[in-house]
């Protein structure tokens, strides 16, 4: 009885390490593979709050862009959006893209709220859940500077300050 | 050793007194409000950090409630595995006799623990958190630069120490001495128990970073 007792637990230890090991080496090299892919600005497919399609390419070239990818709910990316709004003169000549899952109505009332809704930034909606396609696994709050050639300068991941997030777009600028 | 001249409990709380000490030194002294500012100034606002570490000392009880708990969990848990180990080597030991050789060799920890806290005390006195999260002493990781390696590869280096072979060596000498074999036997109980339920940890540990961790 015992020793059926350990085969079962030895084969179920053994089924689990192989699981294990098996989803480690699938999931490593496609997290290199996104590490490498967005440090070029990826060409993006999301939405307009209009609901029409919105790609990268729509983008300016030759101008720096700030991508911030929040969530209405979340403190943080609450606290960078009132940060935002208070040196919005800072991102001049830069384009602030603003990506969420959250529905259209609740991008409204967010930017309403951070006073972010006639600021000329750029608000797109990941209607479909597919921002990592493009830039690996993120959490929000998470802020992409891309150069005017739309190299990535930085990734910043959790909450920043709006200086740190200046101080790459200078470096881009000067790059 | 290994003797029944003191209780299991003795061993526990007082691995659990030694740990809880160190973790309260590291707590109030290592881990201050300038350590939080080194880490996150060149990310967020001062009033921010404040409030993180506001927050950080407001569930420190939380961490200190963990050690015991964790302490005895962990031992149990190998104490079933060196089981394990016995029965496959047609051996048999009593339970409070396995947990007790797994209780005398975690003391074998505690030494790391103690080098930490004396090298950031005294010697690397200029540090931030992740400094403290990555330092292992007498580990494969201190030959590669931390830099050059991915998050992925942190953990198993970590891991592979001094501390922990003789940690193994302590298991494999009590399991001799309490059969009265040879130390091969001891060795072969260690290797069939501990080991694979050692190598099955790290892959979880592996596969939670892998996961979680978008920079691995």
């Amino acid at each position: 009885m015992k020793n059926k007792l350990i085969l079962v637990l030895g084969l179920i230890a053994l089924g689990l390490g192989c699981l294990l090991a098996y989803k480690i080496a699938k999931k490593y090299p496609h997290n290199k593979e996104m590490a490498l892919q967005k440090q070029t600005l990826p060409n993006f497919q999301l939405y307009s709050q209009n609901l029409k399609p919105f790609s990268a390419k729509q983008l300016k070239e030759n101008e720096a862009i700030c991508i911030f990818y929040y969530n209405a709910e979340c403190e943080h990316c609450q606290y960078e959006a009132t940060q935002i709004n208070k040196q919005l003169t800072l991102f001049k000549n830069v384009q602030i893209v603003m990506i969420s899952t959250n529905k259209p109505q609740e991008t409204a009332n967010f930017a309403k709220t951070y006073k972010l809704d006639k600021a000329g930034l750029i608000w797109l909606y990941d209607k479909d859940y597919a921002f990592y396609k493009w830039f690996g696994k993120s959490v929000t709050p998470s802020v992409y500077i891309y150069n005017a050639e739309h190299k990535l300068v930085k990734e910043y991941t959790g909450e920043v300050k709006i200086e740190a997030v200046i101080k790459y777009l200078d470096n881009g600028k000067e790059g | 050793m290994f003797q029944n001249t003191v209780k299991n409990w003795h061993l526990l709380i007082t691995i659990i007194a030694v740990t809880f000490s160190i973790s309260y030194i590291f707590n109030q002294f290592l881990l201050t409000r300038d350590i939080y500012y080194n880490t996150f100034q060149s990310q967020l606002e001062s009033a921010r950090i404040d409030e993180l570490f506001d927050l950080q000392l407001k569930y420190l009880w939380i961490g200190y409630l963990v050690i015991p708990v964790w302490i005895t969990l962990k031992n149990l848990i190998i104490t079933l595995c060196l089981q394990i180990g016995l029965l496959l080597n047609n051996s048999k030991l009593k339970f409070s006799h396995t947990f007790r050789i797994a209780l005398t060799a975690e003391f074998v920890f505690l030494l790391p623990q103690l080098i930490k806290l004396i090298w950031f005390l005294l010697v690397k006195t200029n540090y931030t958190l992740t400094d403290v999260q990555q330092f292992y002493p007498l580990s494969a990781l201190n030959l590669f630069n931390i830099e050059n390696l991915s998050a992925l590869s942190i953990y198993p280096f970590q891991t592979f120490n001094l501390f922990e072979i003789m940690y193994w060596i302590i298991l494999a000498g009590g399991i001799k001495q309490a059969l009265n074999t040879d130390i091969n036997k001891g060795i072969k109980v260690v290797f069939s128990g501990y080991i694979p339920a050692l190598a099955l940890w790290l892959l979880c540990v592996m596969f939670i970073t892998v996961s979680l961790s978008p920079a691995t």
